[in-house]
């Protein structure tokens, strides 16, 4: 699912339950046809072929401009002045909106300030935006990168390694029946360290991080919930153990001095000569971790799933590892791990004849960027050598164009060249299973493997 | 044709220099600088492109 799909027939036989999918019976919102059946790809290649700018009505939804070509979401996203992200970021539910809204008010008791307050610097437009992104970014550009290539690079092959011992003592103890989880044995711990590290995090505390993170993606799932609890109330315990690790960790770095870590930076920083407040601190933290790891481990479990469901694409790498560069840009586009992101109109705008209407919403859908046949040839087909690649798998370019998508490409780099020896002897073993209620990452809870030596 | 880098936008990602190295240059301050005052004829397809992958849409083209 996922986007790993060998090509789009095959992947019309057995996914999409309605025989006919019109314009008015489609549903690109339904986190549950998520769960059962991935990605809804037709009804993306419908909206680009018949509506690309569609207005779109269902029930638990505010309706919204469905944008799904790939120049649209070029367009919306290098047009901030036109497109705002103070309003509504990522597309939820109506019971999710109201959650996030209490969340706020939350936030507002215990750090001051209001609740109308931007969550994190996400939600700002420029030149706000520009001056709190610019407090981290240098953390992420390719020279630091190559900085850190060494380091990260060994990390990559102990984690690798650590999953080929862990796939071989299964072989040998259970034979076909031994599996082996690619979401927590592999995909999880670079994304997790790298982050942590590069944020300040000392690394005693990368397991619970971990689990911070996957709770708060996850806690509509009762596998992340205490016996009793609800979806709001794991949130709301999870944002609170977090928040008092986060400011345990401000305090001890305070003490001990500031270094060179992004958590330092934070704390160093100043806008118009003031410093961050706590919340502003509290929140660019979590997205930085949030965003750092949770993107990069689902890109690389689709990417292994990708690239067993395509044999003779995995042969090619095999034979051609120079090849990893172009097949790491060709999973994220394949995998499209992040679905959907969420502006709102300052002023009327006319796009392919539809007037969007000061005050409405549109929804960039990325997945569908990534099929559009305008830009990509033959774009259900797996290439890892597709070339150009020009993919939205870290938003449309220009303003709050993924500022990790350097560490990203470098992370699923390392550990797909360290994996080649190791890819030839898996199998999928069991389909990817899903976080539920994610309308915003396609998140992959687990992928059972199986080494067949 | 002339270019220019906007320098509030621009955070080193490199992709203008990798696809045109003689016109652009990404320097220590992680900042892109042009290093031409009018783009020769040969390299225009070149900056073209570096103006449509520049991840942050920083790089503007000036006929």
């Amino acid at each position: 699912m996922l986007g790993c799909r060998k090509s789009k027939s095959e992947g019309k036989m057995n996914s999409q339950p309605a025989p006919s999918l019109t314009l008015s019976n489609l549903d690109i919102t339904d986190t549950d046809r998520y769960i059962r059946f991935g990605f809804p790809w037709e009804a993306w290649d419908l909206l680009r072929q018949e509506a690309p700018v569609f207005w779109y009505e269902r029930p638990h939804f505010e309706p919204f401009w469905a944008i799904t070509k790939h120049e649209d979401i070029g367009f919306i996203s290098r047009s901030p002045h036109l497109f705002s992200n103070t309003q509504l970021l990522r597309l939820n539910d109506t019971e999710s909106i109201q959650m996030g809204q209490r969340g706020r008010v939350r936030a507002a008791n215990r750090f001051g300030g209001s609740p109308e307050d931007p969550p994190d610097f996400i939600f700002l437009d420029p030149p706000e935006h520009r001056q709190r992104r610019s407090l981290v970014s240098k953390h992420f550009t390719p020279r630091m990168m190559r900085r850190l290539e060494e380091h990260f690079g060994g990390m990559a092959e102990n984690y690798v390694s650590h999953f080929a011992d862990v796939l071989a003592q299964q072989l040998a103890e259970k034979g076909r029946t031994g599996t082996v989880d690619v979401v927590h044995e592999l995909s999880a711990k670079l994304p997790v360290a790298a982050i942590c590290e590069m944020a300040g995090v000392p690394e005693e505390d990368w397991d619970q991080i971990f689990h911070w993170t996957e709770t708060l993606v996850g806690a509509a799932d009762p596998e992340y919930q205490l016996p009793g609890e609800n979806r709001e109330q794991t949130a709301i315990r999870n944002g609170d153990e977090w928040r008092r690790y986060n400011e345990e960790l401000v305090a001890r770095r305070k003490a001990e001095g500031l270094g060179d870590d992004m958590l330092s930076s934070l704390l160093r920083g100043e806008i118009d000569g003031e410093e961050l407040t706590p919340r502003e601190i509290s929140a660019y933290f979590t997205i930085l971790l949030a965003a750092g790891n949770e993107t990069t481990r689902n890109s690389i479990t689709g990417g292994v799933k990708a690239l067993l469901d395509h044999p003779d694409q995995l042969k090619r790498l095999v034979d051609n590892p120079e090849l990893v560069p172009s097949a790491v840009e060709e999973i994220l586009r394949w995998t499209s791990i992040v679905i959907q992101f969420q502006r709102t109109a300052m002023e009327d705008v006319k796009l392919r004849g539809q007037t969007i209407r000061k005050g409405e919403s549109v929804v960039m859908w990325y997945p569908s960027a990534n099929r559009d046949e305008d830009v990509f040839e033959d774009p259900y087909r797996f290439d890892i050598g597709r070339e150009p690649n020009d993919h939205f798998a870290f938003g449309g370019f220009g303003e709050h164009f993924c500022l990790g998508a350097n560490l990203a490409r470098w992370e699923m780099r390392a550990i797909f060249h360290a994996l080649i020896p190791v890819l030839s002897t898996l199998e999928v073993a069991s389909e990817p299973e899903f976080v539920p209620r994610s309308l915003h990452v396609g998140g992959i809870k687990r992928m059972m493997v199986r080494a067949i030596a | 044709m002339r270019v220019v880098v906007d320098h509030s936008l621009c955070e080193g990602h490199a992709k203008c220099m990798e696809n045109a190295p003689g016109v652009f240059e990404v320097r220590d301050d992680d900042l892109s600088y042009v290093l031409v005052t009018d783009i020769p004829e040969e390299q225009r397809e070149a900056v073209t492109r570096a103006v449509q992958i520049c991840p942050r849409r920083a790089i503007q083209l000036e006929e």
